[in-house]
């Protein structure tokens, strides 16, 4: 994954252009750990592994779920509890590209050549 | 073909059974996911990359049982993460053994050597070492992104053959794949005596390091065609030969996304190994309420066009062969010439 295309760092502004449900479904794909802020003031730090937009036989209304990253603790979160979502943790996705596998491996050898 | 006689009738027997209770839609091989850290970090995975919490994470034994009883299928293929690093793993291949289930543990074999030193394995009919190998030193070693990853891999073949244990080898292929030189890895894995080879193109995670060179449908079918055509008799493949037809091009076959269904720490993955769109909390639910028609190539679903991966596929193979005389006639026929 290209890092210009991480989202890490971002706050999320929810309103008409994104909405929550986008918000979530783009938290869900991010390889990295959220802190997500709920409307009563509390933030929970984790990853965010699942999310049911609609409803099926187990949810009448859409969550999220997160495993929070100090106790493990798994969370289901009511969408309508969730305030906004920060995309705080490092994007685990990003910067590992084969081209700069590619690079290190080129320098090691040049390192070892000029060792020898 | 490279499956063993005992092996082939238990899939047989389950998949006639599920033919006669008139199942629609049945698993054949559990994927089952212990843990999601590995020891490498290859170009073309994207099933690894997550927060050091989630790597540390392990499943239970217990998990790993009630998520095989909950599935039943004939066959557990267990992957990662590197399941070598999981360490409860004698105990889990012990457990699956007695409950008959044919094992396929997918490793890397950076430690097989060490593992079979310490005792963790018995050699058993169900257990199979399925050690992943992307072509000779040069492709392998770029593929995996680590230097010496082949000569490891292949010590740890060396080492498991060696004390009687089944060894198969797993390979993804992606566009730089020059079919000589695959011809040449084919030669080379037989003569280290491995039972059998898997093979399969690659998929393109969203979240694989590298995105340049996995193969479409058309690509797919050339190289295949190139590498599998005048087949050498010695070429032993732990596949359905229907499936190896369809890579050729040969062979019609639609995805079945819930042959292969995968189960880790986050739940039973929907709606199959490669595509992660959520997930279910129990197999009864991902089976009943994943809109399975929203996938596969037939369905014009985008991300299924190009895929032609086996976790798809065989388990169409595999119900194709045992559906039809012509598919029975023709895998018998595979398997006894040798010739796909």
């Amino acid at each position: 994954m290209p890092e210009e295309e991480s989202l890490q760092g971002w706050d999320a502004i929810i309103g008409d252009e994104i909405p929550l449900a986008k918000v979530v479904e783009l938290a869900f794909t991010y390889r990295g750990d959220v802190s997500v802020d709920l409307v009563d003031g509390t933030t929970i730090v984790g990853y965010l592994f699942n999310y049911q937009s609609g409803h099926t036989a187990a949810n009448t209304m859409p969550i999220a779920e997160v495993i929070q990253t100090e106790t493990g603790e798994r969370l289901r979160l009511p969408y309508n509890q969730i305030e906004t979502i920060r995309f705080t943790g490092r994007d685990t996705a990003a910067g590992q590209s084969l081209e700069a596998w590619q690079r290190r491996r080129s320098a090691n050898a040049k390192a070892t050549e000029a060792h020898e | 073909m490279g499956v063993p006689a005992s092996q082939a009738v238990t899939v047989a027997s389950y998949v006639l059974k599920q033919r006669l209770i008139r199942r629609k839609r049945y698993p054949l091989v559990l994927m089952l996911e212990p843990l999601l850290r590995c020891n490498l970090s290859c170009a073309g995975c994207g099933k690894i990359q997550y927060p050091a919490h989630i790597l540390k994470h392990n499943l239970t034994v217990q998990q790993c049982l009630d998520a095989v009883d909950e599935c039943g299928a004939p066959i557990v293929s267990i992957p990662g993460g590197e399941p070598l690093l999981y360490p409860h793993i004698g105990e889990l291949v012990e457990q699956l053994i007695e409950r008959k289930k044919y094992i396929y543990l997918c490793t890397n074999a950076l430690v097989l050597k060490e593992k079979l030193d310490e005792g963790v394995f018995t050699p058993s009919k169900y257990l199979s070492f399925s050690v992943h190998v992307d072509g000779l030193r040069q492709e392998h070693d770029e593929s995996v992104c680590r230097d010496g990853g082949y000569d490891l891999a292949i010590e740890g073949i060396r080492e498991a053959v060696s004390r009687g244990f089944r060894v198969t080898t797993n390979t993804t292929l992606f566009d730089n794949a020059e079919p000589l030189r695959v011809r040449e890895f084919f030669d080379a894995m037989m003569d280290l005596e491995v039972e059998g080879m898997m093979l399969s193109p690659g998929y393109n995670y969203d979240k694989a390091p590298d995105q340049e060179h996995f193969l479409g449908r058309e690509r797919t079918v050339a190289l295949f065609k190139e590498i599998l055509s005048n087949k050498k008799r010695r070429w032993k493949f732990n596949q359905s030969p229907l499936f190896l037809k369809f890579l050729m091009g040969a062979q019609d076959l639609e995805c079945t996304p819930w042959g292969n269904p995968l189960y880790n720490m986050f739940g039973w993955q929907r709606p199959c190994y490669l595509l992660q769109e959520g997930y279910a909390s129990t197999f009864k639910e991902l089976m009943e309420e994943t809109p399975w028609e929203e996938f596969g190539h037939a369905s014009g679903n985008e991300k299924c066009q190009n895929c032609m991966v086996h976790s798809g596929y065989e388990p169409t193979a595999v119900h194709a062969t045992f559906s039809s005389l012509k598919g029975l006639k023709d895998s018998a026929v595979a398997t006894l010439t040798g010739k796909i």
